[in-house]
């Protein structure tokens, strides 16, 4: 048993200090308290007169406090009492660092638990030992079986997953070509090395072959110094990491995401590391949209002044050593020219998932269906082959297509990705999309029609789902109260509908007009954050229109399913308009077309 | 260089100046040669101030310097681990190193005047002419273990400059109380309660048959104690001699002017003031930077040095040194009949 003196320093901030006596008193400790309207040299007097193991000090800190701390505990140093008492400190600012220059023997911050001080008074393993949480990296496929539980659904995928693999089976592309290349780069040096890098520059466009050869890379694009990078290590080397805040309040789902693309690593990281200090399970990887129109990849440590960071094997590597071993990282791939590259080089430099979706690349963001459905066959296999999953990112519902066509578009290239051995993840998303502004299903509420859409997709697959990308789109303004508001509500969603993970947005991500800054990616965690200690273990509960919802989309990706197994395969059918038209406002993409040949 | 000299830095606030001192001191060593260990009572050397969010100046050792710091802060190169003692910092166990590699370190020490007593007497064995002790903040109380002390003052304390000479002067004249002799007829009584009352030290005499009474004082003294023993009116004229613990002791009982106005108070009055243990005032520092906060964060800003440093040297008769300004040469040459043998 041990006897402890608490000292509210401070009246308004005195809860922490009761809960923590009451904790103490409970495991059989004698504890005091005294009151808070005590003046130092009272207190004083109180601890000298006593005898305490312990004398725990409450306060809150502001400029002058530091120097009125430091004198309390200089009067009991000379009053005597520090000969028998450990003095503590505690309150929401306090670190090591701190209660060692104020003097104390220990300091208790908000890390802290009440346990945590428990422990030290009661002298276990508490001594030195920094707060770093150490996590496992989380796997959002884990235990899911990809059945088909709908039979009409599982035939219609099975026919299209079948036709689409042997359209590809025999054909090549550029970027498949490259990927050989690359594949044989790895554990060559010297002239070999030089050789295949002939053999890969033969295989790109102008623009990259000028940057890799001469370092004559496109505009805002220059390498990373020397120096740039040290510095990042000396200022990441000087921080004590400590225990990230928890977003969720209770469990582990869902996963949260955010997208790291500023255009500069070094910055992405700095964002990265704060992100992971509030929270955050994992990034996305995002780049540039030029690096999609040509042909190869930049090689080497680069930065580019402007959206989207340029996903080298450097940039991904660089970025996995520095974040915490335990966030999830993503790399974009499937939009553009490069899609099975940037999957190996992503394998290769430690990423966890990738980003294909053969129908999204080839309608919102214009790689050629032909081109994308051959790259990204490919690229599912290398992702099986590396043991890393994929994400199927639903935002073609952006560009005005309705819901079902993008629901029906995820299970296509989720099924071809099974089929492969692949392990995809459905991403629909949780936004207020063109066809459902137009057609009213959000008129009454938020909520029935994003639940509707993860139920029509349970309803056919046994996948991982993460709403993304990000939560709450279409929704957000350029009031940042507002864009936290409406993305803590769609994540509150996120947790009635029991998802695997979600993306969220910093709240100027919309209207940042350069790179989002940080303070806004707080916003909208901290706000993701208190909304899940609002609704703790509550639910939101959907109307019985998301039933009627339910069916009308599942219907829809039926008869998507339909119209696409007539096709002689995935691109024929998105060529032809099966899963989103004109009228929607999907085109089918151009670049890279005339590139798939006969293998 | 007297082996066993202990300087400590005190500051009579934050930003006043100390880790400048303690730079330059430990170059004005390094180029004499002089062996140095060097401790923290607190936590020094980070990059940015822990209260203010500013920058601070870092420490660099050389080679073959004694240092102190704990697990959590120890350099990954550049220094070894002498010693990993028994003593702790709310950073973590306290290692005694020796510099490699001249190298930034952040100190961490021991907090207590007891366990400083302890490590500087642990660091002795290991060869330093001179210890020094790094001070933390305002804070004073474990610089009752240094044989010396410097204290850094300045606008960081109080922009007011006739205010600061007025409490750099209390602080030398606090200094400068002489040490108790060795008892002579009268009495010893103890009183040993902190911030003991009137009612304390009568309850004492009453238990105490002698006619004229030394009373010992326990640290921290109130103010209004000596105050009332000096009053005649209270009939304690038993009480013929007062002692106190250390300047120290007196210094951080209560604010300093206050506290030499009620010493003046006793001597007035007849009663003879002493500590049971000096403490030199080897030399006061002065710095002109002021941390000041605008909105919601600290800027730096200054007094007018040339008038900060006429100032104090006109109230104080130990050399007054502002380091940025004077030099870590001055600093250490007027230190020199505190450290001479």
């Amino acid at each position: 048993m041990r006897s402890v003196l608490c000292v509210p320093l401070d009246p308004v901030h005195d809860v922490g200090i009761k809960l923590i006596r009451n904790a103490l008193a409970e495991r059989g400790h004698r504890t005091e308290i005294l009151s808070p309207d005590l003046s130092m040299e009272e207190v004083v007097q109180r601890a000298a007169a006593g005898s305490y193991d312990f004398i725990l000090v409450s306060r809150t800190l502001g400029y002058g406090v530091a120097e009125l701390l430091a004198r309390f505990v200089d009067l009991l140093d000379a009053a005597g009492v520090r000969e028998r008492s450990k003095i503590v400190i505690g309150g929401k600012p306090v670190t090591p660092e701190l209660a060692a220059e104020l003097g104390f023997d220990k300091g208790f911050g908000e890390h802290s638990s009440i346990e945590d001080v428990v422990a030290y008074i009661e002298g276990r393993g508490s001594s030195a030992k920094v707060s770093v949480a150490v996590r496992a990296r989380p796997d959002v496929t884990a235990g899911f079986s990809y059945r088909v539980t709908h039979d009409r659904a599982r035939s219609l995928l099975e026919t299209i997953a079948s036709k689409t693999l042997a359209w590809t089976k025999d054909r090549s592309s550029p970027a498949l070509r490259r990927v050989r290349i690359r594949e044989s780069m790895r554990g060559t040096s010297g002239p070999e090395l030089a050789r295949l890098w002939e053999q890969y520059h033969a295989l790109c466009d102008g623009p990259v072959v000028e940057g890799n050869r001469s370092g004559a890379y496109p505009k805002g694009v220059r390498r990373v110094r020397e120096s740039e990078v040290e510095a990042l290590r000396s200022m990441l080397a000087e921080r004590v990491a400590v225990g990230a805040r928890p977003i969720r309040h209770a469990g582990d789902k869902p996963l949260f995401f955010k997208f790291l693309g500023s255009g500069c690593p070094v910055m992405d990281i700095v964002h990265g590391k704060v992100c992971e200090r509030y929270g955050i399970d994992g990034f996305l990887i995002i780049n540039p949209s030029w690096e999609a129109r040509y042909e190869g990849l930049l090689d080497g440590l680069l930065t580019h002044e402007n959206d989207g960071t340029i996903t080298s094997e450097q940039n991904i590597r660089f970025m996995r050593e520095m974040l915490d071993p335990a966030t999830v990282l993503t790399v974009r791939a499937h939009r553009g020219l490069n899609t099975p590259e940037t999957v190996l080089l992503a394998a290769h430099a430690g990423a966890d998932l990738t980003k294909i979706n053969l129908v999204y690349g080839s309608l919102g963001a214009g790689t050629d269906p032909e081109r994308l459905a051959v790259d990204g066959v490919e690229a599912m296999r290398i992702a099986a082959k590396a043991g890393m999953g994929f994400d199927i990112p639903g935002n073609d519902e952006l560009s005005g297509v309705p819901a079902w066509k993008t629901l029906a578009g995820l299970m296509i290239t989720a099924a071809i990705g099974h089929a492969v051995g692949a392990r995809p993840i459905l991403k629909p998303l949780f936004c207020y999309g063109p066809h459902i502004v137009l057609h009213g299903q959000m008129s009454k509420n938020f909520i029935d029609y994003n639940v509707a859409k993860i139920r029509a997709l349970r309803s056919i697959m046994d996948a991982p789902i993460w709403p993304g990308e990000p939560i709450a789109f279409m929704t957000q303004t350029e009031d940042r109260v507002q864009s936290a508001n409406s993305t803590s509500y769609h994540a509150s969603l996120a947790a009635t509908a029991g998802v695997e993970a979600i993306t969220i947005a910093s709240t100027d991500e919309a209207y940042s007009r350069g790179p989002i800054s940080l303070a806004a990616r707080i916003d909208s965690i901290r706000a993701v954050a208190d909304a899940y200690r609002f609704v703790g273990d509550a639910r939101f509960q959907p109307t019985s229109e998301a039933d009627r919802f339910t069916q009308q989309i599942t219907d829809g990706i039926l008869s998507t399913l339909e119209e696409v197994a007539r096709h002689e395969s995935l691109p024929h059918a998105i060529n032809a308009g099966a899963l989103g038209n004109a009228e929607d406002g999907a085109y089918p993409g151009k670049f890279g077309a005339g590139t798939v040949g006969i293998s | 260089m007297n082996s066993s000299v202990v300087l400590g830095i005190a500051g009579t606030a934050k930003n006043t100046g100390k880790t400048t001192a303690l730079n330059a001191l430990l170059e004005e060593a390094h180029a004499r040669r002089v062996p140095v260990a060097v401790t923290s009572i607190g936590y020094d050397g980070e990059a940015v101030d822990n209260v203010t969010g500013l920058p601070k100046p870092r420490i660099v050792l050389q080679p073959g310097t004694i240092a102190t710091t704990s697990v959590a802060c120890l350099p990954r190169t550049g220094y070894e681990v002498v010693e990993e003692t028994e003593w702790s910092t709310a950073l973590g166990r306290i290692l005694i190193v020796r510099c490699i590699e001249a190298g930034p370190i952040v100190l961490a020490g021991p907090s207590t005047r007891r366990d400083l007593a302890a490590i500087v007497e642990r660091m002795r064995g290991l060869g330093p002419s001179l210890t020094l002790v790094d001070g933390a903040l305002n804070r004073l109380a474990p610089m009752s273990a240094a044989s010396a002390l410097i204290v850094s003052t300045g606008a960081a304390r109080s922009d007011d400059l006739r205010a600061l000479a007025l409490e750099t002067a209390a602080i030398e004249a606090i200094f400068s109380i002489a040490a108790a002799s060795p008892a002579a007829g009268s009495s010893e009584i103890q009183v040993g309660t902190p911030f003991a009352s009137i009612e304390d030290v009568r309850g004492a005499l009453e238990r105490n048959v002698h006619r004229e009474a030394r009373l010992f004082l326990r640290a921290p003294v109130a103010p209004s104690l000596l105050h009332a023993l000096a009053n005649t009116s209270e009939r304690l004229v038993r009480v013929r001699s007062i002692v106190l613990p250390d300047p120290v002791a007196v210094l951080l009982s209560a604010d300093v002017v206050e506290m030499q106005r009620s010493i003046e108070a006793c001597r007035a009055s007849g009663i003879d003031v002493t500590v049971a243990r000096t403490l030199k005032l080897a030399a006061v520092t002065v710095n002109p930077f002021i941390p000041r906060l605008e909105g919601h964060r600290y800027v730096a800003d200054a007094v007018h040095g040339e008038d900060l440093r006429r100032t104090l040297r006109s109230a104080v008769h130990s050399p007054v040194i502002d380091v940025v300004h004077d030099g870590g040469r001055a600093l250490w040459e007027a230190l020199s009949p505190a450290l001479a043998v």
